[in-house]
This record gives C-alpha cells, sequence and structure tokens, in this order.
C-alpha cells in the first residue's frame, strides 16, 4: 500500500474536543452578554436619562426656555411645565439644520443653521399630566432618531417608556435563551 | 388555489406574471415613472426653497425615496436598482435604446479588472457618503443634494462609457454594498429552474445575449447556479432571454441566501458588519459620546463657522469610525472566541468571522427600518404639506408651505414599542441565521452550537445597542 493509499484511507478526525464543557461555555456566554448589556443600559440611562429638570424662567408670566439644538440632542434636554400656563420656546440651531417639534402641543419649528427662532403656546389646560416627546422634525442625519428631549407636564409618575427599555431586553434575553436551550438539545 | 402555490414554487406559472415578465418594456415602465418623479425633485431640489423640510425634493429623497428603498430588501431585495435612474441613462446611452435589443453599443465595453471585482470600493464609498451625511449634511442641504445626484448621473454614464453591462451598479454606486448584501435577505428570488437544461444549453443566453434581449446586465450567471441576491437587480432580463424559461421566479424564506449560499467573501462580510455596526454600535457612540467629546474639542480645535465647524466634523468623524472600527473589532472578536468553543484548530479566525458575519444583516436592516419608522410615523402631515407646496408652484417648488402640519401616526411610546418590535424580529432572524450558518459549517451539532455561542452574543450585543439608543430619550 502506497503512502498516498494510507492517507485516503484515513479515517477524517473529528475536531478535538473542546477544553470546556457546554454548561461552562454558556456560562461564559451569559457573562459577557450581562456585561455589555449592563454597561449599556447603564451608560445610556446615567449619561442621556440623567440630566437636570429645567423649569424655564418666568418672563412677564410667560415660562420662557432657551433651547439649543445640535447633532444629535437638545440643551436642556428635560424641562418642566404646567398645564394652562403660557410658554416661550426660544430654539437656536447651533450647527445644521434641525427642527424642533412637540405633536402633542401642536409644535413644529424649522431651525436654521446658527438662526434664533421664537414660539409661543399656551399648555392646554386639559393636556394629561404626563412626559411628552420634543424631537427633530427635519432629518439630520444617523443620529437623527436619537434627536430628542422630553417635556414633563405636571407631575406624573414612573412612565411606561421608562420600563420598556427594560421589557424589551427581558423579552431579547428570553428570545437568545430559547436558541440557546434548543440549540443544547439538539447538540445532545 | 393555484396560484398561492406558485408564490413559494414559480410565479411564473401565474400567466399575468409571465406575461408581464416577458413584455419587453417591463423594466422601462418601471424607470419610466422613478425618472418622472425624479425630474420633479430634481428641478424642486434645484430651483425651490433652499430649506430641507419645506422642499419637496428634499423630503421625497431622504423621507420617502430612502424608506422605499430599505422597506424592499425585506420584500424583494434590490426593487430600487431594478427602476433606478441613474443607471439607466448610463444603459440607454450603452445600447442607445430604451429597451429594445440592439446588436452594438456605445462606448468602449472593456472587461472590469478582475481584481476590482469586489466590494470593497462601494463599502468605501459607502462610509464615506455616510460620513459625508453626518459631517456636512447631505439630507440636510438641497445644494450638497444637487450635487450628490449630478456626480452619480455623470459616474453611471462615464463608467458606462468606458466599461461592459453595469459596472457602475455593480462596483462603483455608494449604495450598491449596501443594497446588495442586505437584499440577500429578500424573501424573493429568481433563480433557474433545472440545472441539467442549463448545462446541455449552447447559447447561454441568459448571460450572452439572446437575438431580442440582453444577457445579465449585473454579469451574472444564471445557468452557472447563481446563489445569492446580492447583484440582482430584478431586471428580469433573463428570464427574456433564457430560450429554454429555464428561470423562475419565487417567494422563499427571509435571509435565505445568508446562510444558503455556497461561500462566504470577506468583502461582503465586512460590509455586512459595517451594515449593522452603522445602526447598533455607531447609533450608540454618537448618542452617547458626541457631547462630550465635541466639548472637549472646542477646547483644542478652531471654532468655524457650520457646517465647517472643526469641533463638530472631528468628534462626529471619530466617532462615526471608531464606532465601525469596534464593530468590526467584536466581531472579530467574538470570531476568535467560537473558533475556541468550536475547539477547530485548522480554520483560522478570518475564517469565522467571513462565515458568520453575514448574521448581522436581519437585525441593521430591522433597526434601519425602524430609525426611518420614527420619522415617518411622527412627521407624516409634512409629506402632504411639501406636495401642497409644489403643486402651487409647479414644478419650482418656490412657494414655502405655510405651514407643516403636526400630524403623527403613533405617540412617542407607541413608536417606541413599534421599533421594539421590529428589533426583536431583526434580533431572533439574526440569530436563527447564525445557527444555520453554524450548522452548515459545522455538521456535528455539539460543535455547531458550541460555535454559535459567541456568535449569538455578539448579536445580542448589538441588540442591546439598538435597543437602549433608542431608549434615550423616554
Amino acid at each position: 500500500m502506497t503512502e498516498e493509499d494510507k492517507k485516503n484511507q484515513e479515517i477524517p478526525q473529528k475536531p478535538k474536543r473542546p477544553y470546556a464543557g457546554g454548561a461552562l461555555l454558556i456560562a461564559i456566554t451569559a457573562f459577557i452578554v450581562i456585561l455589555f448589556t449592563g454597561g449599556i443600559a447603564y451608560g445610556v440611562q446615567s449619561v442621556i436619562g440623567g440630566g437636570d429638570e429645567n423649569e424655564g424662567i418666568l418672563v412677564g408670566g410667560v415660562r420662557e426656555f432657551r433651547i439649543s439644538a445640535s447633532q444629535w440632542s437638545y440643551g436642556p434636554g428635560i424641562i418642566r411645565v404646567n398645564p394652562g400656563e403660557a410658554v416661550r420656546f426660544i430654539v437656536t440651531s447651533v450647527d445644521i439644520t434641525h427642527g424642533f417639534a412637540i405633536n402633542e402641543m401642536d409644535v413644529n419649528l424649522p431651525l436654521a443653521p446658527s438662526g434664533e427662532i421664537a414660539h409661543e403656546v399656551v399648555i392646554p389646560e386639559d393636556i394629561p399630566e404626563g412626559t411628552y416627546t420634543m424631537y427633530c422634525s427635519i432629518f439630520c442625519g444617523i443620529g437623527h432618531p436619537y434627536m430628542k428631549g422630553s417635556i414633563i407636564v405636571g407631575t406624573p409618575g414612573v412612565g411606561i417608556g421608562k420600563i420598556l427599555p427594560y421589557a424589551a431586553t427581558l423579552v431579547m434575553g428570553g428570545i437568545f435563551a430559547a436558541f440557546l436551550v434548543i440549540g443544547r438539545r439538539k447538540a445532545r | 388555489m393555484k396560484w398561492v402555490k406558485s408564490l413559494t414554487t414559480d410565479l411564473m406559472e401565474i400567466g399575468i406574471v409571465r406575461r408581464l415578465v416577458n413584455f419587453h418594456a417591463f423594466q422601462f415602465f418601471f424607470i419610466a415613472i422613478s425618472l418622472l418623479i425624479f425630474i420633479m425633485a430634481a428641478i424642486s431640489i434645484i430651483f425651490g426653497v433652499k430649506h430641507p423640510g419645506f422642499n419637496f425634493g428634499m423630503v421625497f429623497t431622504w423621507v420617502v425615496w430612502w424608506g422605499i428603498v430599505i422597506a424592499l430588501f425585506v420584500v424583494v431585495g434590490r426593487g430600487w436598482c431594478m427602476m433606478c435612474p441613474f443607471a439607466a441613462l448610463g444603459e440607454w446611452l450603452q445600447r442607445l435604446s430604451l429597451w429594445r435589443k440592439r446588436e452594438w453599443v456605445l462606448g468602449f465595453n472593456f472587461k472590469y479588472p478582475r481584481r476590482l471585482k469586489n466590494l470593497w470600493f462601494a463599502i468605501g464609498f459607502f462610509v464615506v457618503f455616510i460620513f459625508m451625511d453626518n459631517g456636512y449634511g447631505i439630507s440636510n442641504s438641497p445644494d450638497l443634494t444637487a450635487g450628490l445626484i449630478a456626480v452619480l448621473i455623470l459616474g453611471a454614464i462615464w463608467v458606462a462609457f468606458l466599461f461592459e453591462r453595469r459596472t457602475f451598479c455593480l462596483y462603483h454606486c455608494p449604495l450598491t454594498a449596501f443594497i446588495g448584501i442586505s437584499s440577500m435577505m429578500a424573501p424573493f428570488e429568481i433563480r433557474r429552474r433545472d440545472a441539467e437544461v442549463c448545462r446541455q444549453c449552447g447559447p447561454k443566453a441568459c448571460f450572452n445575449d439572446s437575438e431580442h434581449a440582453y444577457g445579465c446586465p449585473m454579469n451574472q450567471y444564471q445557468g452557472g447556479g447563481m446563489d445569492t441576491n446580492r447583484d440582482c437587480i430584478l431586471c428580469t432580463e433573463c428570464i427574456k432571454s433564457c430560450p429554454h424559461g429555464n428561470i423562475k421566479m419565487r417567494f422563499r424564506m427571509w435571509g435565505h441566501d445568508l446562510w444558503a449560499r455556497r461561500k462566504g467573501r470577506l468583502d461582503e462580510a465586512v460590509g455586512a458588519v459595517i451594515i449593522g455596526g452603522l445602526v447598533t454600535m455607531v447609533s450608540l457612540f454618537l448618542v452617547l459620546f458626541l457631547p462630550p467629546l465635541k466639548s472637549f474639542m472646542d477646547t483644542i480645535l478652531p471654532a468655524g463657522v457650520p457646517p465647517n465647524d472643526w469641533p463638530r466634523i472631528v468628534s462626529v468623524g471619530l466617532l462615526y469610525l471608531g464606532g465601525l472600527a469596534v464593530s468590526l473589532f467584536l466581531m472579530y472578536g467574538f470570531s476568535h472566541l467560537s473558533r475556541l468553543f468550536s475547539g477547530v484548530k485548522d480554520s483560522g479566525t478570518k475564517t469565522f468571522f467571513t462565515h458568520f458575519g453575514y448574521a448581522v444583516v436581519p437585525l441593521g436592516i430591522m433597526k434601519f427600518i425602524s430609525d426611518i419608522i420614527d420619522h415617518v410615523f411622527r412627521t407624516w402631515g409634512a409629506i402632504f404639506d411639501v406636495v401642497g407646496a409644489l403643486f402651487r408652484d409647479f414644478p419650482f417648488n418656490r412657494v414655502i408651505a405655510e405651514e407643516v402640519t403636526v400630524k403623527q401616526l403613533m405617540t412617542a411610546n407607541q413608536t417606541y414599542l413599534l421599533q421594539l418590535v421590529l428589533i426583536s424580529i431583526g434580533f431572533g432572524l439574526s440569530l436563527y441565521v447564525a445557527y444555520k450558518l453554524a450548522g452548515r459549517m459545522f455538521p456535528d451539532r455539539d460543535i455547531a452550537f458550541r460555535a454559535f455561542l459567541p456568535i449569538g452574543a455578539f448579536i445580542f450585543v448589538l441588540g442591546m445597542a439598538a435597543l437602549w439608543a433608542l431608549s434615550a430619550a423616554l
């Protein structure tokens, strides 16, 4: 039998057994996942979700807010108003064109680069207490979906918006866990 | 019902579909419609009001068109490329015909160099295009948008004059890598029916032209067993030219090409990770670090007048490229972990990267869709306002809309809920693709499962980046 025949008759070897058992690998994977998820969630909540509420200043009975819009945030990012009061927004874009919109209060302002625009509204008496969103209404790049701020009306409790990301994290964790369970069962 | 079955077996069995597709002006019909709308948009962009929120062309291009391009990925793939007027201008010039077959072509008809037949240039153009949009605001400036359109038209015509077929669409269009790789997720395909018929076929007309129809303008050979949508622009020339009627169209499982193609390619895998990383990791980086980095840059770089304000441009550029680099680095790291977990020694980490990179695509596409949905659903009324303003001064659009209506289809929380559903679907599909890819790489299910674990973890990390970045303003 030639060397080549011997080689051809060799039974293909399975790859070497990995250095660790399946349970350990799942534990390492879970650790990595929890580490990254915790870091991301903490980062977003502390850097973005935090920040002080701004109550503006009263000028002639009108609550006035000076808001600066830039890629891709508003400053201040959280403002507080009361139902029934007159509010003046003085908004400036410091870089490119943006928008400033609050749908529930019928506000939609186009902001030219370096331009300032003032707009006055009366917060409806009957508007439900809650957290509303101010957002950029003009497409302004990859961060456009995140260019948002909060308007707190009255003293709302914890809104569903605060709970949803945690619930979604659990749902996605559940989907991943389902893959692990099914995959592990098939692997056996 | 027979036609329902035909949806997943062969749409060409349905008489009206067969007649439509075999109609020579089939593609021209779609191009004519898109060209008409494009001309209206271009006139509006060039002559109309210079505000992107009130200009019909700008709203149409960067909200409606962009939304349609992305939405088509999850329906028919490169549907936009079939009706793209830019490439059509080059092709019409090359063929000197709108749809009828001619024997000769205009231009040099050079073959494109084999070494350059990959996606690296296209990926580079895409990365630059996205940076230009974010640094200089192309989607925000009518003048820059007009410039981009001019570059695309001139580029498409020039390349069509030099090289054969649709070389521009294959290797130069700034969107071709993005559209091509994303289209591998589409639940629709045009493929050969019977391999034996193709083997026996002499003229290979699906590639080489027939008497009455052109061969594939994208240089694909159906008879050779094309196994990916990446370069299929749905022009249906292969169906028209095949003398044996051996080409079928059908709907199939979402993401099929991502795991079922014969061999992965590094350029495609890198492109896939960039698509996924762009709307997950890059977005998260920009949300988290742009304000502090810009504040720091303000102290060391000279201020300028927007859009040439260097602290902002440098900060955006650093975070953008940094986010892409981190995405690629993480994918490489998790691929290495996958190799370690599987215990395989004879394949390198690059092989794992190339094999599993495709898995990120569904998550990326669904995140793109959820981003555009946020804008469309919350600024719905603006579309009617700008269309109304256009028709008050048709076609120049010099009249500004009296107001931009505040009209939304969903509240912030409802939109976020919908976005979460879409991201979860993309996440689940990405995991499924990764699981299938692991199964294809390793017949041994235990090893496949071990290889899948780190890739699944990477997809989970990207999913978390997408999810939490969106939650920032709630």
